[in-house]
């Protein structure tokens, strides 16, 4: 196989990887912030349900936890079959996946760890505004979701940027996990090549990530710099 | 009748009592100090004024209507919000949004408020032009909006001439000093037309050389706007010379109240004297 080749075919793993990655965090995103609300209601046994959520989903490899999704329905449901293989694939495969199923149970995976991972960001950034902020919020008159839209939020993405940045990183090389349920991204390819004997491709995958860390890093610093404006 | 009335607040943190039955009458265009020792209760008794505490037991009535009462404690968070703009508090610590230059810390609060003006302006406007085309409609809203919009701005800027920070309209609340960053936190209280408004020892994180520029705000404030003010303070100076009545409180009471002269000066109660020697000394 010639570099061009090489390059090539890992290129197509690699957009398993952004189309993961992007999915991710545009979903574990948003989930977060509904379970960082959770995490610090004042309806307890609500409160309750979601530490140890959060507690067990911190606590167990991602690795694992794929394994569980993979397999648990599976097994659950009594079928002999694996779930996640009885979906039909013939639409995903045209957007090279070619194995929707596992895709599906990765991203379900990665959603719910990465979203209890953001969601303790966002409970420490939000706990971290003093409350004297939404005091002057509430004596103007400002209804909740107006202190917290108007007043708060932008405090609290300042503050969390940093924390952010590093675990969207993360994400980034998390990613690779998916290959253990089947799942074709950009170390599965290459792997392939390396049972074949071809084996410098699976370090050549190291510089498609750190160029694409690059670009996140840049990305972040420059939203950091946006927000320099004020201090909190 | 007393512009604001207060009847016998009680207030307890855990089985702490701090306040233990407040009573005191204001009224409109007066100015009163509330001086004590720290822990006496009167940050709290401020608090609870402002409805950023709920007292257990107590009154309170303002301008005829009754805020506070047994019946008050079910009230909705959208009743309480209402009864909260009938005050203007300033904080020890400003307070102030640092995302946000000068000018939109001010009219923050009332660009906000607009929401709900303008749904009132659309419904007025539905009931006298029954007829009316949406088109119309819409027009007239847009146009309402934009011109409150306008008086909000000329307003929050006449505000802001008026605490001498014109030339700071667009600076961010870490480019300001102590002093001035407090001028806004007032500019900012007064935007809501407060029937009372609240000072929480405006002066207490200040450096000493800052605290006079906002003393002569809030003195300009009450001889230009004659808005009531409760003031609670450790200037004693200032207290003496701005108010109408003075409170001193100890131990979560009114231990003596009375016009500055009869309470600075001749005070009657032991503790009173006290306090007031201890800060003559400094």
């Amino acid at each position: 196989m010639s570099f061009i080749d090489v390059t090539l075919s890992l290129l197509e793993g690699f957009s398993i990887t952004c189309v993961l990655f992007i999915l991710t965090l545009v979903l574990s995103l948003p989930l977060g912030l509904l379970i960082s609300f959770c995490t610090m209601s004042k309806f307890k046994p609500l409160k309750a349900v979601f530490k140890v959520i959060v507690w067990v989903v911190r606590g167990i490899p991602l690795m694992l936890q794929l394994f569980m999704i993979y397999y648990l329905p599976g097994i659950l449901s009594d079928a002999n079959v694996s779930f996640w293989g009885g979906i039909d694939n013939t639409f995903y495969f045209k957007y090279g996946i070619d194995n929707v199923g596992c895709f599906i149970a990765t991203l379900i995976a990665f959603v719910i760890n990465y979203a209890c991972y953001f969601s303790e960001i966002f409970r420490g950034g939000i706990e971290s505004i003093s409350v004297g902020q939404y005091e002057a919020g509430k004596v103007l008159g400002m209804k909740k979701s107006q202190i917290f839209g108007k007043v708060i939020l932008l405090q609290v993405v300042k503050r969390i940027l940093p924390p952010i940045s590093n675990e969207v990183i993360t994400l980034v090389k998390d990613t690779a996990l998916a290959r253990v349920i089947g799942v074709i991204e950009i170390i599965k390819v290459a792997d392939v090549m390396s049972s074949k004997g071809l084996i410098w491709p699976l370090f050549y995958t190291g510089v498609f990530y750190l160029i694409f860390v690059g670009l996140l890093t840049l990305l972040f610093g420059k939203l950091e710099k946006k927000l320099d404006y004020f201090k909190v | 009748m007393p512009y604001l009335s207060i009847q016998n607040f009680k207030k307890s943190f855990q089985n702490l009592e701090v306040l233990k039955g407040i009573s005191f009458d204001l009224d409109k265009g007066e100015v009163l100090s509330i001086i004590g020792s720290s822990g006496s209760g009167k940050t709290t008794l401020l608090r609870c004024i402002d409805f950023l505490e709920e007292p257990e037991e107590g009154r309170m009535i303002l301008d005829g209507e009754v805020l506070l009462s047994e019946e008050s404690k079910n009230d909705s968070e959208e009743t309480l919000r209402q009864k909260r703009l009938n005050f203007g508090l300033v904080f020890q610590s400003f307070n102030l949004f640092p995302q946000y230059d000068v000018i939109k810390n001010i009219t923050l609060a009332p660009e906000l408020a607009l929401n709900s003006e303008v749904k009132k302006f659309a419904d007025s406007v539905r009931i006298q032009f029954g007829d009316i085309k949406i088109r119309e409609l819409k027009q007239k809203i847009k146009d309402y909006r934009a011109n409150r919009k306008k008086e909000i701005l000329s307003e929050g800027e006449g505000l802001l001439e008026k605490i001498g920070l014109k030339d700071k309209i667009h600076a961010y609340p870490h480019e300001l000093s102590g002093g001035q960053k407090q001028r806004v936190a007032i500019a900012r209280a007064l935007a809501l037309k407060p029937k009372i408004l609240c000072f929480d020892e405006p002066t207490s994180a200040l450096d000493p050389e800052l605290t006079g520029e906002v003393l002569k705000v809030i003195n300009e404030i009450k001889y230009n706007s004659g808005v009531t003010m409760i003031i609670v303070t450790h200037e004693m100076e200032f207290a003496k010379k701005i108010s109408d009545k003075v409170i001193f409180m100890a131990d979560g009471k009114i231990a003596e109240s009375g016009t500055p002269d009869e309470v600075f000066e001749n005070p009657k109660n032991q503790l009173t004297a006290k306090f007031l020697q201890g800060y003559n000394k400094r």
